[in-house]
């Protein structure tokens, strides 16, 4: 990990402490060395899955759970900056100590596996309800476009405009491809409703009365009758801000100190 | 002994306690209600008139449950539980193994929420469709803003056949008929696996050049900016090219083949309550006692008839508790396949049941006694810190019709 007080990781020089060269290590240590990154590798997803998945289901929560959620306001506005916390963290730990630029990805696949694992097991096997009331949203295509602007850029201050930017603005319209089914309109004992209305309605849940879902309230928040682009834009403006903050939370909790010791 | 072996011994000990708890713990499927506290059920929504049926269902056929509410008045109501002004008539059972097809509240759709006004009567109609086979609990329920949930009777409803029968078709506004039960199922997975390859893709590519150590050390050397080859650029914009070009192209796609779809739909209904028929029997609540040896409450009422034909008081419910005066109370088809753990069919003495005539006012004291003050944990009243209960009276008058009566107040426990 990278250490306070030596080396700067962007070209400068060790400024003390051992500095391992790059000469060309034994076969054996080699070999050792890639057999523990495989054995460290579901251990590094397992913690991103549990930590990551934790924080979305305590802050998105039910506009990820359930398909009469996901709406153009609110689903929009908070999932891709919620989200992006974690990312950011990812990026910084992973680049700036390995030079590998799929935190993203990578943070996005774990909080995909454990979302589909609890909403299978849990929602649907255990609770009864249809997978299709349950299924995540995909932050996958904003992920992907993240990791290659970091690459493309090396720069945490344009991953962060453009990247984390992406990753709001690339939200809706990728899961549109799934959730327009949702939006087709019924007409139910005289109420007109969209499908993903009536399996909320139909599929009870009893501590999820109709008007605790937060969804489409308030003014000032269309341009014309358009809804999405401007949550997706406001959602894109603090996704940079989250990135940046968490992009410094990322190196807090890599970041090794010494403390004196006392013999 | 060393801390090792008494930390172990502890973990032993707390493995051995749990076990035993869990072997011997009852199958928990109902009754959850019985946790509320007491005073909120008393004085919040009063249910009646309820009816399950039928009570066994086939997958995929419906039953309907049925019945009337009253919400407390302004004077009962608990001042510690927000009023109803948003609210939603709802139904409990373990999830969904009923659907819910329909839900009217005075002949309105009630699949909104809506506001309910204290003191009114509201007559409701829930649909269920069987889904899930076994025998579920089945209560009403009405959902408070800011308040939660307010849950009414249940009864045992059962479920036969098979789950893997049961389909739920709707037709849409695009003419389209479609099962909700795995609608856009197969899509929705579609674009998942679409995206989890091209991410799959990303990883691995990496996944398969040294990781962590010797990148690690060059980082450290200074030389991490080594490690980003030609490649590994050409395939990070051929990542962003996809990443961008497979939204656009599934974001057009989906438009082209779902062209017509409306944003999330909420609104709230305006619901008019039953005419109002609640002052022609008025009841001033003089004293009421809870006897806790006896689990029997005792109420001094000042009955004024100011209907136009007698009237006799033939039943006391509160809670979703009924106490029944077996000299008048009537037990039609409603009353005989109410729950029978709510329904306390001699529960009710009335000092005097000879009719209350028009104009006249009577002082009679009444006593309402069974063990479901106990067992609906409705005698911890006496322990809340808003020990003023809540109910209904029900007065039949000589021509047959009935009467609705609301009586609340203070309870006064009588320990010895």
């Amino acid at each position: 990990m990278a250490q306070s007080s030596t080396v700067s990781g962007r070209g400068g020089k060790a400024r003390g402490g051992p500095v391992l060269d790059t000469i060309e290590l034994p076969k054996s240590v080699k070999t050792a060395e890639r057999a523990l990154e495989i054995l460290l590798i579901p251990t590094i997803l397992f913690v991103v899955i549990g930590a990551f998945h934790l924080h979305f289901m305590l802050t998105v929560g039910d506009w990820d759970f359930w398909i009469d959620w996901k709406d153009r306001e609110w689903w929009l506005t908070l999932t891709p900056p919620l989200a992006v916390t974690f990312l950011g963290a990812l990026h910084y730990i992973l680049w700036e100590n390995f030079r590998l630029p799929f935190g993203a990805t990578f943070g996005c696949l774990a909080l995909l596996i454990g979302a589909w694992a609890e909403r299978y097991w849990g929602m649907h096997w255990w609770a009864h309800y249809p997978l299709n009331f349950v299924t995540p949203g995909i932050l996958l295509a904003g992920a992907l476009a993240m990791d290659a602007i970091l690459l493309i850029t090396r720069s945490m201050i344009l991953t962060g405009v453009f990247g984390a930017g992406l990753f709001a603005l690339l939200f809706w319209p990728a899961n549109w491809a799934w959730l327009a089914a949702f939006h087709v309109p019924v007409e139910v004992n005289g109420n007109v409703m969209t499908i993903a209305d009536l399996i909320g309605f139909e599929y009870v849940r009893t501590g999820t009365p109709e008007y605790i879902r937060i969804i489409e309230r308030g003014t000032l928040r269309t341009f014309g009758q358009w809804s999405a682009p401007v949550s997706a834009f406001f959602a894109a403006f603090v996704s940079i801000l989250i990135y940046w903050m968490w992009w410094y939370i990322g190196k807090a909790f890599c970041t090794i100190r010494y403390i004196k010791g006392r013999i | 002994m060393t801390i090792t072996k008494l930390v172990n011994a502890a973990l032993a000990v707390a493995v051995l306690v749990v076990g035993v708890l869990a072997l011997s713990s009852q199958p928990v499927r109902a009754h959850g209600e019985r946790a509320q506290e007491p005073f909120l059920r008393m004085r919040s929504v009063q249910w009646y008139d309820l009816k399950w049926a039928p009570e066994t269902v086939a997958v995929n056929e419906s039953m309907k449950v049925t019945g009337k509410f009253r919400l407390s008045p302004e004077t009962h109501w608990p001042q510690t539980l927000a009023k109803p002004e948003v609210a939603f008539l709802n139904i409990s059972h373990p999830g969904p193994v009923f659907v819910r097809k329909a839900s009217f509240i005075n002949g309105v759709n009630g699949a909104n929420s809506t506001s309910f006004k204290l003191g009114r009567d509201y007559e409701f109609e829930i649909t269920l469709r069987g889904r899930e086979p076994g025998t579920w609990h089945v209560h009403t329920m009405i959902n408070v803003l800011d308040g939660g949930a307010i849950v009414g009777p249940g009864k045992w409803v059962t479920v036969t056949g098979s789950r893997a029968d049961f389909t739920n078709p709707v037709t849409t506004l695009t003419g389209e008929t479609v099962d909700l039960e795995f609608y856009g199922l197969a899509n929705n997975l579609l674009w998942h696996g679409i995206w989890l390859a091209i991410g799959a893709v990303w990883i691995v590519w990496w996944a398969m050049k040294r990781l962590f150590f010797s990148r690690h050390r060059m980082v450290a050397a200074g030389r991490g900016d080594e490690l980003i080859t030609g490649p590994d650029r050409i395939i990070s914009f051929v990542m962003l090219g996809l990443a961008v070009g497979v939204t656009i192209g599934g974001y057009v796609w989906a438009n082209a083949k779902w062209p017509i779809t409306l944003p999330l739909q909420s609104a709230r209904e305006a619901i008019v309550p039953l005419p109002d028929d609640t002052n022609k029997v008025q009841v001033v609540l003089e004293r009421a006692t809870y006897r806790v040896p006896g689990r029997s409450m005792t109420m001094n009422l000042k009955i004024t008839n100011t209907s136009n034909t007698p009237v006799r008081l033939g039943e006391f419910a509160t809670a979703t508790v009924r106490f029944i005066n077996p000299v008048v109370g009537t037990m039609d088809d409603t009353t005989a396949s109410y729950p029978e753990d709510l329904k306390a069919e001699e529960g009710l003495t009335v000092d005097n049941n000879t009719p209350i005539a028009p104009g006249e006012t009577r002082v009679v004291q009444i006593t309402a006694q069974d063990a479901a003050w106990e067992t609906e944990r409705l005698s911890s009243l006496i322990f809340d810190p808003d020990s003023r209960f809540g109910g209904l009276l029900f007065f039949y008058g000589a021509d047959g019709k009935r009467q609705i009566s609301d009586v609340g107040g203070v309870l006064v426990p009588i320990f010895i």
